[in-house]
């Protein structure tokens, strides 16, 4: 140890020079083209995007749909005002169908529901929710960390202050969904452990 | 006085209800404007959509907005982007606590109290393991460290967190928390060199199997010391007191067989597996002062000294999930140090093995309680200056906790009532209860208050030390030195704290929000010194330690934080604090004068400026006033640091980092000062 930092102190100055120097011509030499300006959103604007993909690229069993022009429902289980902001997806159109967010406080809220969005740390009520998401074709979506291990389908997660998320295959097999090759290349999967 | 304090509290209400609407007016203006930039999100490909930075505004960066105590959390985004190359230069982040560099190696570091390098009051717990030394009642700063890159965040708890943590948390916790190793896949090698400091760090991450990951990491550094401030001696070469050479190497791992917070299935199983050696070897050559009285020089001009500390520890923890309302964690470390430094030299092991159950009750009742055993075995090599007697010692500290946060209303009304018990062999058993109520009007609006009591067990050189200490006292005379020493107390009474605390959170938009607190503690049978005998004019001096004082303390401290917009961020802190405590009895007025329990300053302020200039580059200011010490005669400063750093490529980040700017140097709590410095760093992810 003592001798590595005899090293050090002998080239401090000199590494010292050479870093900052090369910092500076880094950024003045720096290619135009990165001001583009930085491209930000608040955490429920940008999983607003997130969403609408995930309609786009799941399909439904017939079943999920009495009429061929039905809404697409996205039941909103939330207790983050923040996530309010889903309800920007209300009346835009999808493959044909109309989104329709309802809160979940609203009766039937998820007897009609495809999407389940579930916007709370609480695990207790995340695990109540997947209880009654069970066995109907429900796309069930939270952030919660674990809420795949919980049998969830789809978890956002956050790294170096951007989305990620998390896809249960098998939950959504269960729930009768079918994914997309695009969905599934950026998804990190999850298998559950098989008996 | 506590009609004094009613009125102060009173004051500061009116004050923030005055202040409310010009906030919320400018706020939502704001708001508006990050509404009117914000693209349609749903034209994004999901590949693009990966690339958006998220402005978390329900994260709530440093806030913890459903705690019924004053608590901050420092992000790691924030440990980056402060410069901070050590872990108490980054508890500056943080509101109401006071940080002061001594020396090159050591700080004090304190919370609502009277600071000194031994911060008495202050429990420091890295992920789980406590660095409180008993034998000062305090935190050896100079060995607590890790790679900086690897803290996850630190969380800082302000007023006493005996209920959960046990003795000697009177005044806070800081509790230092490091990333799971899931998050710490891959290399990352980080080079910093500048004109105060050197560092390398080393960390590379895997998995073994498909649940388990692991990291290894190793870190040194060399560190130069602090200058006197002008017309203090001078050493050989003529600088004043400057040496070069503090080096610090330690090497680790950390093992975890689950993601962090992942919540598992009934009967699922997790375990953490970490340890840790380190080395440090510090030369100074300086001018020696008085062991018990900091500001008194020995006059026996500049002598030098080798110190040397090393250690290790080794920590499990098993987490068992009984049913997703009920899990259990069983924990167990051991830890080793040694010390060796100019006063004093000696070993301590600890053994500690811990265990809390978390369950949930009749759906509203919240109850985590816990059970507590520690060994601590010390050594001390005794010298003419420094004693103990005995000079080895074993110590079996009991304990158990309980508490039932109780959701009188859901998301409306909680209650928190808790209690610790805990048994230590000199002064008994310790009970320290806390009561804590939340009430959230709003979802924008918090409002807590507590009264919690705390105690402070009486340190192993309060107990059974002998100090010898020889300084010039010029008023008496100019040339002779006056002999004082001190002697332990063995039947000391344990410190007594009990505080009232009240805050309030708001947050009026998604991107502004405030946190404040408001508190009085009142202390009882504060250990001081006693005059037992003396021959004036030269002495010898006895004194010897008794629970003779009380005191007070009341403050305020403020947290805001502001997203100007969505590449801008703004930070600030104030803190007010004011403490009294009583004389100690020390007949002798020359004595008198120099018995003091430590010095904070009234007022702190910081300010933070957090640019994204790009997503690549980012610029970030901190601008901060600390009060002065007119004890220890520090001036009050303001300082600052600026950080520019630049990613060229996702898995690179340079940066350059101007720290303490405004002055060439500035004295923080000693006669030496800390100076300007500017370093440059390389992050390399690979």
């Amino acid at each position: 140890m003592a001798a590595l930092s005899g090293k050090w102190h002998t080239r401090k100055i000199g590494v010292a020079r050479v870093a900052v120097s090369l910092l500076f011509c880094l950024l003045i030499f720096r290619p135009a083209a990165v001001w583009g300006g930085p491209l930000t959103g608040t955490e429920y604007d940008v999983k607003t995007g997130f969403i609408y993909n995930f309609a786009n690229f799941v399909s439904w069993p017939p079943a999920a749909f009495k009429d061929k022009g039905d809404d697409l429902v996205l039941c909103l289980a939330s207790d983050t005002p923040a996530a309010d902001a889903l309800f920007k997806l209300n009346d835009q159109t999808i493959r044909g169908r109309k989104i329709k967010v309802i809160p979940y406080s609203q009766e039937s809220c998820l007897d009609a529901s495809h999407i389940l969005y579930i916007a709370t740390q609480d695990k207790n009520l995340v695990q109540k929710l997947l209880g009654i998401a069970r066995k109907r074709n429900i796309l069930t979506i939270g952030e919660i960390e674990g809420f795949t291990q919980m049998g969830g389908v789809i978890n956002f997660f956050e790294e170096q202050n951007r989305l990620r998320f998390k896809v249960n295959i098998d939950a959504a097999k269960r729930a009768g969904l079918t994914m997309s090759s695009q969905l599934l290349g950026s998804a990190q999967i999850y298998r559950e452990e098989h008996k | 006085m506590r009609a004094s304090v009613l009125i102060f509290i009173n004051m500061l209400v009116m004050a923030w209800i005055s202040v409310l609407p010009p906030i919320c007016g400018i706020s939502v203006a704001a708001d508006d404007q990050v509404q009117s930039e914000t693209p349609d999100f749903t034209k994004f490909s999901l590949e693009e959509l990966k690339n958006v930075e998220i402005i978390s505004a329900s994260k709530r960066p440093g806030i913890v907005w459903d705690a019924a105590s004053a608590v901050y959390v420092i992000t790691k985004e924030q440990i980056r982007r402060s410069g901070a190359t050590s872990i108490p230069e980054v508890l500056r982040l943080s509101p109401g606590v006071h940080v002061a560099r001594i020396s090159a190696t050591e700080w004090a570091v304190n919370i609502r109290g009277l600071n000194n390098q031994f911060a008495e009051n202050l429990l420091v717990l890295m992920d789980g393991r406590s660095v409180y030394t008993h034998v000062f009642s305090g935190v050896f700063w100079d060995v607590q460290d890790t790679v900086m890159e690897d803290i996850e965040r630190i969380e800082v708890v302000r007023g006493p967190g005996a209920a959960l943590w046990g003795s000697n948390a009177v005044n806070g916790v800081i509790n230092i928390i490091t990333k799971n190793a899931h998050e710490t896949q891959g290399g990352e090698a980080v080079a910093l060199v500048g004109n105060e400091e050197q560092i390398a760090s080393l960390r590379y991450g895997g998995t073994l199997g498909r649940q388990t990951s692991y990291r290894a990491y190793g870190k040194f550094f060399n560190r130069g010391d602090l200058n006197s401030v002008a017309g203090g001696l001078e050493d050989a070469t003529g600088n004043p007191q400057s040496s070069d050479n503090w080096r610090s190497g330690r090497a680790g791992f950390r093992l975890d067989t689950a993601p962090v917070n992942d919540v598992p299935v009934a009967g699922a199983n997790t375990f953490n597996l970490q340890g840790e050696a380190y080395r440090n070897r510090y030369n100074k050559e300086f001018e020696r002062r008085s062991i018990l009285f900091p500001t008194a020089p020995t006059g026996q001009g500049l002598q030098k000294d080798d110190s040397e500390a090393s250690g290790f520890y080794l920590l499990g923890r098993w987490q068992h999930t009984l049913s997703p309302a009920s899990q259990t964690a069983l924990q167990f470390y051991f830890d080793h140090g040694e010390k060796d430094y100019d006063p004093a030299s000696g070993k301590v092991n600890t053994a500690d093995l811990d265990f809390q159950h978390d369950l949930t009750v009749a759906k509203n009742h919240d109850i985590v309680w816990g059970l507590q055993y520690r060994f601590i075995s010390d050594e001390f090599r005794n010298s003419p200056n420094f004693s103990m007697d005995p000079q080895d010692l074993n110590q079996n500290l009991w304990s158990a906790f309980i508490q039932d946060q109780i959701h009188l209303a859901p998301d409306l009304l909680t209650l928190t009532l808790g209690s610790k018990f805990e048994h230590n062999e000199f002064t008994g058993l310790e009970i320290q209860p806390s009561l804590r109520l939340m009430y959230t009007p709003y979802r924008q609006l918090a409002l807590w208050t507590a009264v919690s009591r705390a105690v402070r067990v009486p340190s192993r050189l309060e107990l059974h030390g002998r100090i010898s200490d020889q300084f010039l006292l010029p008023v008496v005379d100019p040339n002779v030195p006056v002999v004082v020493n001190v002697q332990g107390n063995a039947d000391l009474d344990s410190e007594k704290l009990t505080a009232y605390e009240f805050g309030l959170r708001l947050m009026p938009t998604q991107s502004l929000w405030f946190d404040t607190a408001l508190f009085y503690n009142d202390y009882d049978d504060l250990i001081g010194l006693e005059q037992i005998s003396g021959t004036p004019p030269t002495g010898p001096y006895e004194l010897a330690y008794a629970n003779n004082a009380t005191g007070r303390a009341y403050g305020v401290e403020i947290a805001a934080d502001w997203q100007v917009m969505p590449n801008w961020r703004l930070a600030g802190t104030y803190t007010y604090l004011n403490t009294q405590i009583d004389k100690n009895l020390v007949a002798d007025p020359n004595i008198a004068e120099l018995v003091s329990r430590g010095v904070n300053p009234r007022n702190v302020v910081s300010i933070r400026s957090y640019l994204n200039v790009t997503p690549q580059i980012d610029f970030d200011a901190a601008l901060r006033f600390v009060g002065s010490l007119p004890e220890r005669n520090i001036d009050s400063y303001t300082n600052m640091d600026v950080r520019l750093a630049w990613r060229p490529f996702p898995k690179l980040e340079l940066s350059l980092v101007g720290q303490n700017l405004l002055e060439e140097g500035h004295a923080e709590f000693s006669t030496l000062e800390v100076q300007r410095s500017v370093y440059g760093k390389i992050d390399w992810h690979f």
